[in-house]
């Protein structure tokens, strides 16, 4: 720091004037330091140096610390664009894939053990991927959509296999690993804290996985990825009760819709348990388009932060897997960007981390300047900048204001309207009940009415035969038994002589009411209830009646056979007799009639009256409920604005704060407190770089570097080479020779790295985090201290770096290569004296005291972090 | 769930374990809480009174309930041992526990477990956790939930969870889950110290002192660059480290009189029950101690007189010895197995593994001394009362801790419950 020139600060200047067209033009790189800028008008930290950078970049894409050599050799460059050129060279190195394999396989698998696959293949499959830069697209569909049936490409199903294919443990890692949002606790109900997190949305990942299982039906063969042909999701929260059915789905996005029948490509067979069936439609394949078309924000979103991270060490969400709105990026603007452009650039992940790589927002030293140098510019942005934010909060203040306003009005409405609501469903359901009652009368008024039609025309067909033989008999017997025959006929008491009786329902059409014609009009058709009901009172007591009119009432057919020898008089007199009876059962069944029509009539002004209470009540639900509406509308409309309003007056006082605590830390009094808020919020929004822990590998393989096991390692493995090989001179000279020793060479390397692989345990052991658990946790224990304490191994490696320095010429010598080899810098003055005691302390055994200083420099914050 | 995160920079997360007291340097100056300091009865009492622990008896492999706590003599199920009476008037168990009889006044009995997983590992794991195991979340382990749940934050170097057996890493593993490496149990392989805790020959002690002085020197000299909470939880992580070293003797029972040596025994079992007493006695909250192994397929009976009676002897001296130093009253002491033993005796005189009716002994901290919760029927085969699974176990092991097992663990931000929330603790079993 402090050689390089902070030139950023114009840069941006100069930037913020452009059109947003030449913005869009600038590489990625550019454009990001560009938002990183205008968030940072109090200025950043300055450049980092040669000696950090070249640190920090190794670790970011090697995953280890340079060499002392190559530190050296880039010192020495003196070339301007020497970071750039390195980067590229980092990135063509095969390396890169390597590190890049073990970063991805961490974080898609978490150190599962190894129940179903081996870690290696799949290892060396991701490795492979990265070394043919295959798109993050590509390889999460090839992820997601593995069955592990084929032997060679079985490891490929490592990520569903290790989560025993489990749709719940698929699910919470689809969302934590390719969409950043850990729903796990919205597997049973929303989640509590999370607003963004719906148990909908969890069931719309789940349905994907829904039919998948783990295919394992003879325990000693391994086990492969299955797939039903049905089987649906449901949820219902544990909390609300509510529930439902869900489609495949990704979160905010649209149901797919599954062309799936239930039909199998292989159906399966229960005389062969070993065949597996397969779905003609897959839901897993339905997920890999849904997610492998790269289209979904948050798929884009995550992968950019991952990649982010995967450079800067830190996301510009954190944690990864916890994107929503109330834990908002630290710079949005810049992880906009970001999604929208590793889709453009079609997730070619290389080239994205090439331009993360090549920005000055990675190239910012952990040190902060004494003074932010954008101070004296945010001096006279600051009234400016706190007048508009006190502004935006004022707005934002009344419109939070008028937000609790209208939500009070909202449910003030509601509460008032809630009375005459409730009032109405108490009417309707007295309505209801009138009718009923009507309803119930209607019934016996009917039967009453359809016998009283029987009497009726049993009457008159009596009637007309008492005639017929009247006549007769007049004509036999012409005199004097005259006058007694009209007389029945004429006079029946109680029978009406209407030729045509009224029999026609005598239900009063009760007028339709507005609010329920359809069930007036079905009360109104309905045709009358089988039979009356025995406790039917009115029905009860009819039955005697007409049953004893029945039984008095000679049936009228069967009645006018008179024998053929019983005198027109005679038949006469019998035939009076039975008009009498049935002119009393039609009498009868009148009465009844009439009881029964008074008894429902009496009903009908009940309902009437029900219903206009209950029209009139209606009336005035509908007026509250129009109001209730646009009430709602507005409030929907102003909570959108609301939450706008909210992000910006937030943003806003994020940025007044962010640069009054720059002046706080600028001022003279040294203010601690503010220079350590600036040192994290910068770091957080990557103004300043941030110290961050190395992950157990970059651990293990610096140690290794540092003490020159790797070194030692790379020369063995030449050896083993020139010793099979037995290159001449000539062939040492040979260029094309030489390439193919250093490729062999490469070769070797592999089994280098089988070597320090068996290093890496009792780090990954020590500092790695619990297998399945998130691996990004910092913790320190005394395990590991003691590890490196009394484990012996870092000990052993202290010491073989120690041996080959201390046959250097002079101690200035051996404390820079030492500094060089462990820290990737050369050691300061007091350093330099500290070496020069110490050995001068201990001048018999110099090899020892530079082991105990070797080891106490690896086992220093300096190397346990990046910075 | 996740124990911290980078974001999170408040020194709560980042220390570890209990947070060491001292400065960066010069911690030998210190002597540590909670060691050494109950050479007497009276001073052990003192402590009781403010820290529970907890003492887990595993019998591995599955001991059988009709060999022990459940006999069912003169059944066809029975088997060939006897019931004898105990100090609980009324309460009988097997013959092959004559010493344990005798202590039965301060423990209690749960006889019917109804777990139904007749299998190693998934019983292991349902007694461990005191959840079913599910592919979607992975649970911490008995140890780890008490180790944290009676963490009070002292400023003890020493783990909080401590597994005694005969064999293991003698590292730390990585069985707290989401309640992170701080409560990870840390195993005494053999009943050896932790690993590393011992210098090597080929290091001279002057070779570390002159190291670590060198690390001290060039920690604090980045301090003034930068530092945070990460950055001293790492320097401090050493400090805690020479300190274990220092306190290695609480590991060592050789420290122990040679009559409580001889009263535990020279076996494997013996030596870490001792060792048990030695490390709650030194303020440790969690130790499992094993004894291995009860997975008698074959002549099950020969087997369990012989490993029943070996776990008689230690277990009822330990249980004396926790009463009569004032430490049964804070300490909680549970012998469980991951199942029980099936009733039907197989052809080869042996019981298979079984889930469905079984029983486990345990007492101490918050039990009531001398209950008997739920039965089995005649022969053993089914719970004829009271049926209790491993999550009523899980809680009520938290409850008679003091520690409200309905409680949620907060979990950076997220709330987490200490036991499966579908069970709730025994109630009638507690204090």
């Amino acid at each position: 720091m402090g050689t390089y020139l902070h030139l950023s600060f114009l840069l941006l200047a100069a930037l913020l004037t452009s059109t947003l067209s030449s913005f869009a033009a600038q590489p990625l790189h550019r454009q990001i330091d560009a938002l990183i800028a205008k968030a940072h008008p109090e200025g950043q930290a300055g450049l980092v140096d040669d000696a950090d950078y070249l640190r920090r970049v190794y670790l970011a894409l090697h995953g280890v610390i340079p060499s002392a050599d190559k530190a050296r050799e880039f010192f020495a460059d003196k070339a301007p664009d020497k970071r750039a050129k390195l980067v590229d060279a980092l990135l063509a190195d095969a390396q890169l894939a390597r590190w890049m394999a073990v970063s991805f396989d961490i974080m898609l698998m978490e150190r599962r053990p190894e129940a179903h696959t081996k870690s290696q293949p799949w290892r060396d499959w991701l490795e492979e991927s990265f070394k043919a830069n295959k798109p993050w697209d590509a390889l999460v569909r090839e992820i997601v959509t593995a069955d592990g049936v084929d032997e060679k490409t079985r490891h490929i199903a490592r990520w569903l296999l290790e989560r025993q294919a489990d749709p719940n443990a698929l699910t919470k890692d689809v969302g934590r690993v390719f969409l950043g949002r850990d729903v796990s606790c919205s597997q049973c109900h929303d989640h509590p804290r999370i607003d963004d997190y719906l148990q909908r949305d969890y069931a719309g990942i789940q349905a994907f996985f829904a039919r998948t299982y783990l295919f394992q039906p003879d325990n000693k063969k391994p086990a492969i990825v299955g797939e039903q042909a049905v089987g649906e999701t449901t949820y219902l929260s544990v909390f609300t009760k509510v529930g439902g059915d869900a489609q495949p789905r990704l979160p905010g996005a649209q149901a797919i819709a599954d062309p799936s029948r239930g039909d199998w490509l292989v159906a399966p067979d229960s005389k062969n348990k070993a065949l597996r069936p397969i779905p003609k439609e897959s839901r897993r394949a339905l997920l890999a388009s849904a997610l492998g078309d790269g289209k979904h924000p948050a798929f884009r979103r995550n992968i950019a932060n991952r990649l982010w991270a995967f450079v800067f060490g830190r996301g510009i969400v954190e944690p990864l897997d916890l994107h929503h709105s109330a834990n908002p990026p630290s710079n949005p603007a810049l992880l906009d960007l970001l999604a929208e452009q590793v889709a453009a650039m079609k997730f070619d992940m290389r080239g994205f981390v090439r331009e993360l790589a090549l920005t000055d927002a990675f190239q910012r030293s952990l040190d902060l300047p004494a003074m932010p140098p954008g101070v004296a510019q945010i001096k006279g942005m600051l009234p400016g900048l706190q007048q508009q934010a006190t502004a935006l909060e004022k707005t934002q203040g009344e419109l939070e204001a008028q937000f609790r306003k209208d939500q009070k009005a909202l449910v003030e409405a509601q509460l008032v309207a809630e009375p005459t609501r409730a009032e109405l469903i108490k009417l309707d359901a007295a309505v209801a009940a009138a009718q009923k009652v009507v309803d119930d009368a209607a019934t016996p008024l009917k039967t009453a009415g359809d016998l009283l039609k029987t009497r009726r025309d049993e009457h008159s067909a009596l009637l007309a035969e008492q005639t017929k033989l009247e006549a007769e008999v007049a004509s036999a017997a012409p005199a004097p038994v005259k006058p007694e025959a009209p007389k029945p006929a004429a006079k029946p008491p109680t029978i009406p002589p209407a030729p045509t009786p009224e029999v026609k329902p005598p239900l009063p059409q009760p007028k339709p009411s507005a609010a329920k014609p359809k069930e007036q009009a079905v009360a109104v058709t309905t045709p009358a209830k089988p039979a009356p009901k025995p406790d039917d009172k009115a029905s009860v007591e009819a039955k005697p009646a007409s049953a004893a009119a029945a039984k008095a009432a000679p049936p009228p057919k069967s009645a006018p056979k008179p024998a053929p020898t019983v005198t027109p008089a005679v038949a006469l007199k019998a035939m009076k007799t039975k008009v009498a009876a049935a002119a009393w059962a039609l009498a009868a069944a009148e009465k009844d009639v009439e009881t029964k029509n008074a008894t429902h009539a009496a009903k009908l002004p009940a309902l009437k009256l029900a219903q206009q209470a209950a029209d009139k009540v209606r009336e005035k639900t509908k007026g509250f409920a129009h109001g209730i509406d646009e009430l709602q509308n507005a409030f929907v409309a102003l909570e959108a604005r609301k939450e706008a309003g909210r992000i910006k007056a937030r943003d806003a006082a994020a940025l007044v704060a962010q640069l009054k605590t720059a002046l706080a830390a600028a001022s003279p009094d040294k203010n601690s407190e503010a220079r350590e808020a600036l040192t994290n919020a910068w770091s957080r929004s990557f103004a300043a770089n941030d110290l961050l822990p190395l992950t157990p590998e970059q651990l293990c393989w610096s140690a290794l570097q540092a003490t020159g096991q790797t070194d030692a390692m790379r020369k063995a493995a030449a050896a083993q080479y020139d010793a099979k090989h037995k290159p001449t001179a000539a062939a040492k000279a040979d260029a094309q020779k030489q390439a193919e020793r250093h490729a062999a060479i490469e070769a070797i390397e592999a089994s280098v790295r089988e070597k320090r692989r068996a290093f890496e345990g009792p780090f990954i052991t020590a500092f790695g985090g619990a297998a399945g658990q998130p691996q990004t946790d910092f913790f320190a224990t005394p395990e590991q201290a003691l590890y490196f304490e009394n484990g012996g191994v870092l000990r052993g490696w202290a010491t073989s770096l120690a041996t080959s320095i201390a046959s250097k010429p002079d101690t200035r010598a051996m404390a820079e290569e030492l500094y060089l080899s462990t820290l990737t810098r050369l050691p300061n003055s007091d350093e330099l004296a500290d070496v020069e005691a110490l050995l001068k302390a201990r001048p018999e055994k110099k090899a020892a005291a530079l082991a105990d200083y070797a080891w106490a420099l690896v086992t220093s914050v300096e190397f346990r972090f990046s910075h | 769930m996740k124990p911290c995160h980078y974001s999170c920079r408040s020194a709560d997360h980042v220390l570890s374990r209990r947070q060491f007291f001292s400065s960066l340097a010069g911690a030998s100056a210190f002597a540590l809480p909670g060691l050494d300091l109950f050479s007497s009865p009276a001073m052990a009492a003192e402590m009781s009174s403010r820290q529970k622990r907890m003492i887990v008896i595993n019998l591995a492999g599955g001991l059988s309930q009709l060999e022990s706590w459940d006999p069912k003599p003169g059944t066809a199920t029975g088997g060939p041992f006897r019931a004898i009476p105990t100090s609980v008037p009324g309460l009988h168990i097997s013959e092959l526990l004559p010493k344990t009889a005798k202590v039965m006044h301060h423990l209690a009995l749960v006889r019917s477990l109804n777990t139904n997983l007749p299998d190693h590992g998934k019983g292991t794991y349902l007694m461990n956790t005191g959840r079913r195991q599910t592919p979607a979340m992975e649970y911490p382990v008995l140890g780890a939930v008490v180790a944290k749940a009676l963490d009070t934050g002292g400023a003890s170097a020493l783990p909080g969870h401590i597994i005694i057996s005969p064999t293991g890493s003698g590292g730390r593993s990585a069985d707290s889950a989401y309640l992170g490496p701080k409560y990870g149990s840390v195993s005494l392989n053999g009943g050896k110290a932790p690993q590393y805790t011992e210098r090597p020959a080929a290091l001279a002690e002057e070779a570390s002192i002159c190291a670590n002085d060198i690390r001290r020197k060039l920690n604090d000299r980045f301090a003034l660059r930068r530092r945070t909470a990460q950055t001293d939880a790492y320097a401090q992580s050493y400090e805690q480290g020479l300190e274990l070293m220092r306190s290695r003797h609480i590991f060592d029972i050789t420290k122990e009189s040679a009559k409580d040596q001889e009263r535990y025994g020279s076996h494997d079992f013996g030596r870490h029950c001792l060792l048990a007493r030695r490390l709650v006695e030194s303020g440790i909250s969690y130790v499992r101690v094993t004894h291995s192994n009860y997975d008698t397929h074959n002549e099950n009976f020969n087997f369990h007189f012989e490993q029943v009676s070996e776990f008689d002897g230690p277990f009822s001296t330990l249980v004396t010895d926790l009463f009569e130093r004032g430490l049964l009253d804070s300490t909680l002491i549970v012998v469980m197995s991951e199942m029980g033993r099936t009733p039907t005796i197989n052809a080869n005189y042996g019981r298979d593994h079984w889930g469905k009716a079984w029983s486990i002994c345990l007492g101490g901290a918050g039990i009531q001394r001398g209950a008997v919760i739920g039965s089995t029927n005649e022969t053993g085969t089914e719970v004829k009362e009271r049926e209790v699974d491993a999550g009523h176990l899980f809680h009520t092991y938290l409850a008679a801790l003091g520690v409200k097992s309905t409680a949620r663990f907060n979990i950076a931000g997220q709330k987490v419950p200490m036991a499966d929330p579908a069970f709730e603790s025994i109630d009638e079993l507690l204090v």
